[in-house]
Parts: C-alpha cells; structure tokens; sequence
C-alpha cells in the first residue's frame, strides 16, 4: 500500500511521461495485466500490448495532460485526477477528463479509467459549438483520429 | 441510459441541495437499493435510512461544496465532478479525527474542515443515483480557522 504523496505523484507522473512522449516509460508504471479504459464505454484495453499501441497513437496525436489536483482514497491504492487533455494531430481537440487510477500491492497501475464524454470535449480554437453540431463536430474528427492510427509509422 | 447532460445536471443539482441543507431533496435523487463509501477506502454503506443519517450529518455541520467541472462517462451511467468544500468541525471533525482521518484542533469550536473530493455517481433507471462514491484521503481534508 503506497502513502498518499505516492499515490498522487503516480498520477502526476504519468502526466509528465505522456508529456514527454517516452512510451516505453508511461508502460512502466502499468501492471502486466493493467485494465484500462479511454473512455469509460468504451470496449476496455487488457495488458500491456494492447496498452502501448494506445499510448503510442495518443503520442503520435501529440497528447498533452494538464493535471489539477489529485485526491486519494483511504485505501492507499486509488487516485481520482481532473485532467485536460490535448490532441493536435490530425486536429485539436480538447477533453476534460477526470482520471482514476487503482495501485496494486506491486506500486503499479492495474486499473485506470478516463471518463470523459462528448460534451467533455471541444474542437479546434473556434466558438464553441453546441447542440447537434458540436456532436457531429466531436464524433467526426474522433473518428479521424481513429483513422489516422498508425499511418506515421506506416511506409 | 442516461444522456451526458442530465448526469452533469444530477451532480450539479446535488451540491446545490447539499448547500441548501435539503436531505429530503437530496433522498428523491437516490435509487432505493442505493449504496455509497465516504470516503472510498472507508465502509460501504447502502440503504436510504444510512444515506439520510450521513446527509444529515453533514448538512448538521453546514457543509459548503463549490464543484467544479463535471464530466460524463460514455457508458450512461457514470458522472463525476471535482469538489472544493468546507464544513464546521463540528459535529463530525471528532469522528474524523478518532479514525486517523485528521489532527485534532486546539480549540475545535469555530474551526472549519476544509476538503477536496471527487464525486462519483452511478446513475440508473428513472434518473436516480444507485451509487455515491466520494474520493478523497487525508492529504485532501485540513482544519482552518
């Protein structure tokens, strides 16, 4: 069981680690059998394959985490983080997340969870849209990002 | 299934009764068979006659949330939003304190509990919450004048 400075630095540092865009150093903080769901609702990640392909395309998007400010649980194990997240690539789009991750016994995340909705994230630099348009607006230019997934490393 | 919207207003709309100190409005949010850890870590609870005891505690104590930003998971169900509160030390602060969960004041009387939380909601058929989970440990909660 991590103390409580522990357990928010976890969170912390995996802002910075994405930031830096160093994907084998975010794996490191995952258990092998790490469960992680972008976004709760979506079907969820098992195990570190899977997980590194996922990091690795949000890296490829150019992700940048912004942290506010962890809160921790009583069970030393579990962390909750509001977060806004940036993607530039193949267009900007801006979530507001709150993150939650669970520790093992092992100091590792085996669970973690971004929930975030449609009305969680904006397109571009724009006015903001709202009603049908911003819904159209999102779900398209995710479904870009879906498609653009491994086309820089593709020859 | 319930759409993004109505859960950010749900978890808006709670805080806004908690501040009004309306636990009978607080109650007609919840699910019958609800169930709920203040903070997680700590017991789970469940039923609407614990869930009014705790309610009642902390309205006693004049509780103050300003939430912050909600966000909705794509799942139907989920809804969550960070809090800012703060809440007299009394009654409560001692019960905390008794648990490990905060110093002890000097002179408790007058004093204030300060806290960052997270809310997590689980909502239901029908609109209502069947599950309150409040994430925050003793890092996140202090005592000021």
């Amino acid at each position: 069981m991590a103390d409580e400075a522990a357990l928010k630095k976890m969170a912390l540092e995996y802002a910075a680690r994405m930031n830096a865009g160093d994907v084998e150093a975010v794996l490191e903080l995952f258990s092998d059998d790490i469960l992680f769901e972008d976004p709760v609702g979506a079907p969820p990640l098992v195990g570190k394959d899977a997980l590194r392909e996922h990091i690795a395309w949000s890296i490829e998007c150019q992700v940048h985490e912004t942290p506010g400010r962890p809160v921790t649980s009583m069970d030393g194990r579990r962390v909750a983080v509001p977060t806004t997240v940036t993607v530039r690539s193949p267009t900007k789009l801006t979530f507001s997340i709150i993150g939650v991750i669970e520790l093992g016994d092992d100091g590792l995340v085996h669970h973690a969870q971004a929930f975030w909705g449609i009305t969680d994230t904006t397109v571009g630099d724009g006015p903001e849209l709202t009603g049908v348009a911003h819904f159209m607006a999102v779900t398209q230019n995710l479904a870009q990002m879906v498609n653009a997934k491994g086309s820089s490393s593709r020859t | 299934m319930i759409d993004e919207r109505s859960r950010k207003k749900l978890i808006l709309e709670h805080s806004r009764r908690m501040n009004a100190a309306d636990v009978d409005g607080l109650l007609e949010l919840y699910a019958d068979e609800v169930c709920f850890e203040d903070p997680v870590g700590s017991d789970r609870r469940s039923g609407r006659d614990a869930l009014r005891a705790h309610f009642e505690e902390l309205v006693a104590a004049e509780i103050e949330e300003v939430p912050g930003q909600p966000v909705a998971g794509q799942d139907g169900v989920h809804v969550l939003v960070p809090v800012t509160a703060t809440m007299n030390y009394l009654p409560l602060g001692p019960v905390f304190a008794g648990r490990g969960w905060l110093t002890e004041p000097a002179s408790p009387e007058n004093k204030r509990i300060t806290w960052d939380y997270v809310v997590m909601m689980r909502a239901g058929a029908g609109g209502l919450i069947q599950e309150l989970q409040m994430f925050w440990g003793r890092s996140d909660i202090g005592v000021a004048d």
